[in-house]
């Protein structure tokens, strides 16, 4: 029993615009996310990859500066990573071979660490996005509103977009901007003064046919549980395969050239090194002669299916 | 001027036509919209509310071309779903706050105004409840306070006294009914039960079979085609009958055996039959005009489906 009971009042006050109103899908469902101690812990870590890659950026910067140190990192290109072209950068231009270098170390730190990030958060939260919804018909009062299921959907994408901006790009720009600052010189922003737009690509890149694919399992099933378990099939089964079919391939192969054709012939068949591919063109990073256009035409054609089905499911629900 | 006003509405879903031609327009108030299972009461609702996409049909609803501009009609409009629903994972009150953010009120407004909202629909502290524990009152109440949070004018309600207990049932009906005599809120009340509708509803649509088969006032439609009198006494039906006849009185046992009925006969004559029964010491329990009942108009309004309508 209230201590004061007001009743019924008239509410007259400006509303806000009808176009932004997704984004209170995005807050509400951002935050119920944010109450789980786990996934704050697991986001915690993911954080943790900063550190190693601007060690890295602190200690190129300091090889580059005398001869002799630069002859040292030029030696462990060559010798440890075969990359003859960049040894030879750095001792006769470093500005480039600095781009390169840093490109490498942000791509590295995209690939190899917060890709895994990425599938750990999105799998253990994505999957209960829609497929509570369903459950338990959220979608009806979502929808009673001034919202359309494409903008229902978009509310959704964009907490995984949020996830994936605090895993990928922030940690990303963070790495940039620690090694500007712990470079010998300021010169370093005029020579990679591109990468943080890069950075921002790179998540696009990653972002959306990750988040259509989560979302398009999630609005598949009303048992979350399905869903997560789709989507680490996805990725596992994908990485599985390619590691098979690539060794396999690889086996009789004379030359190192023809080895890395038979590695690249295969990607298609895994999300984790289709999506590595995307990035690799995005940084700039593209060593190699084979048509670049496949990757980017899988991660098309998964981003536009998998929001097309997923709407279709929303709006389908409705009729029932 | 009327609140919704919609012509030849049309919504298939395949073969299945669940709305046909439907016409209709309903002046403010409360307008009970009754039908059996199946008759096209959720999907003129959903068709309403652009939840589903008509085939055919248009009109305006609060004074807005519909169904052209929905968006800006469900920011007016409060709709109670039949649905269990609701945002598993958020509190009671985080879920009603999220609604009347989704309206279009600022978020801290919406805070102060899903609690303002809560105290009315008499969700206590059970507000601070995650809503999923919410037993299936709790959840209709706070299904009301999501209706009701962004102050609409229209308020659509399908089936919303379902699990009420008998108490909060009537408590729920009386608000409704003050949101529509003292705020000029317009309801419509989809439901099964007659007796809600003929508690509080100015005016009744009955839907069968997608086609509407009666809109019109609920005072119009109890009026009885011919006047009289409903007497019920105590075990001496028969010779009361008698007597009438013997003082020029058309009378005979009503349908169901229960009373009396006067034919012909208006209220104001009322005192001359009190005047009668008390003369011939015959004990009158109840004397009432007669009235068209709710349920003879809703089994009227089905009898007359054709046997090949579904």
């Amino acid at each position: 029993m209230p201590l004061l009971d007001l009743g019924y009042r008239k509410w007259e006050g400006e509303r806000t615009p009808r176009a932004l109103r997704w984004l209170v899908v995005t807050v509400t469902g951002a935050l119920m996310i944010w109450r789980g101690y786990w996934l704050r812990t697991i986001l915690a870590l993911s954080l943790s990859p900063i550190i190693f890659t601007v060690f890295g950026f602190f200690f190129f910067e300091q090889g580059l500066q005398d001869e002799e140190s630069r002859m040292w990192v030029s030696q462990v290109a060559r010798r440890q990573f075969g990359m003859n072209e960049l040894a030879m950068n750095l001792m006769t231009n470093p500005e480039q071979a600095r781009h390169e270098v840093w490109s490498l170390f942000l791509l590295t730190f995209f690939k190899q660490s917060q890709v895994y990030c990425m599938v750990i958060v999105l799998g253990l939260t994505a999957p209960r996005l829609i497929s509570y919804d369903l459950r338990s018909r959220a979608y009806l009062l979502y929808l009673s509103r001034p919202l359309s299921p494409a903008e229902y959907l978009l509310g959704k994408a964009s907490v995984l977009w949020f996830l994936l901006l605090a895993i990928a790009t922030l940690p990303a720009l963070c790495v940039y901007f620690f090694g500007v600052l712990i470079s010998p010189t300021w010169k370093v922003m005029f020579d990679t003064w591109d990468l943080p737009l890069r950075v921002v690509a790179a998540t696009i890149v990653l972002a959306l046919p990750t988040s259509a694919l989560a979302i398009f399992y999630s609005s598949m099933t009303t048992e979350s549980r399905f869903a997560g378990f789709a989507w680490f099939a996805t990725w596992i089964v994908g990485w599985v395969t390619y590691s098979v079919l690539t060794t396999a391939s690889a086996i009789g192969q004379n030359s190192g050239e023809d080895i890395a054709a038979q590695f690249h012939k295969w990607q298609s068949v895994s999300p984790f090194h289709t999506l590595g591919q995307v990035q690799t063109i995005v940084f700039g990073a593209n060593g190699y002669d084979e048509p670049y256009w496949t990757p980017i035409i899988i991660c098309s054609a998964v981003t536009i299916g998998g929001f097309y089905m997923a709407h279709r499911r929303i709006a389908g629900m409705l009729k029932a | 001027m009327a609140i919704i006003e919609l012509r030849g509405l049309v919504k298939r879903y395949g073969r299945n036509t669940a709305l046909d031609n439907v016409d209709f327009s309903i002046s403010p108030g409360i307008t009970g919209l009754l039908g059996p299972n199946g008759s096209g009461k959720s999907t003129l609702i959903k068709s309403l509310l652009g939840l589903v996409r008509v085939d055919a049909g248009s009109g305006s609803v609060l004074g807005e071309p519909w169904p052209a501009t929905v968006k800006a009609i469900r920011d007016r409009i409060g709709y109670l779903p039949e649905e269990d629903c609701f945002v598993a994972g958020l509190q009671g009150v985080e879920s009603v706050q999220m609604m009347a953010e989704l309206s279009g009120i600022p978020r801290r407004e919406a805070l102060r105004r899903a609690h303002e909202v809560l105290d009315y629909c008499d969700l206590g502290q059970e507000r601070y409840r995650k809503v999923e524990t919410y037993s299936t009152g709790m959840r209709q109440k706070l299904k009301c306070a999501q209706a009701l949070v962004h102050d609409p004018e229209l308020i659509i309600l399908d089936e919303p006294t379902t699990g009420l207990d008998p108490t909060q049932r009537e408590e729920f009906l009386q608000r409704l009914k003050t949101l529509a005599v003292k705020h000029g809120k317009s309801i419509m009340l989809s439901t099964h039960i007659l007796h809600d509708v003929r508690q509080i509803c100015d005016h009744v649509v009955i839907l069968i079979g997608g086609r509407l088969r009666v809109s019109e006032s609920l005072e119009k439609l109890s009026r009885p085609a011919k006047p009289g009198l409903h007497l019920t006494v105590v075990k001496e039906g028969e010779r009361l009958i008698e007597v009438l006849k013997t003082r020029n009185f058309t009378a005979h046992l009503s349908d169901d055996r229960q009373s009396v009925f006067v034919e012909g006969v208006t209220a104001d004559r009322a005192s001359e039959l009190w005047a009668l029964c008390a003369d011939q010491q015959i004990m009158l329990q109840r004397l009432e005009p007669s009235r068209n009942s709710l349920e003879q108009i809703f089994l009227d309004a089905i009898l007359e489906v054709p046997r090949a309508a579904t």
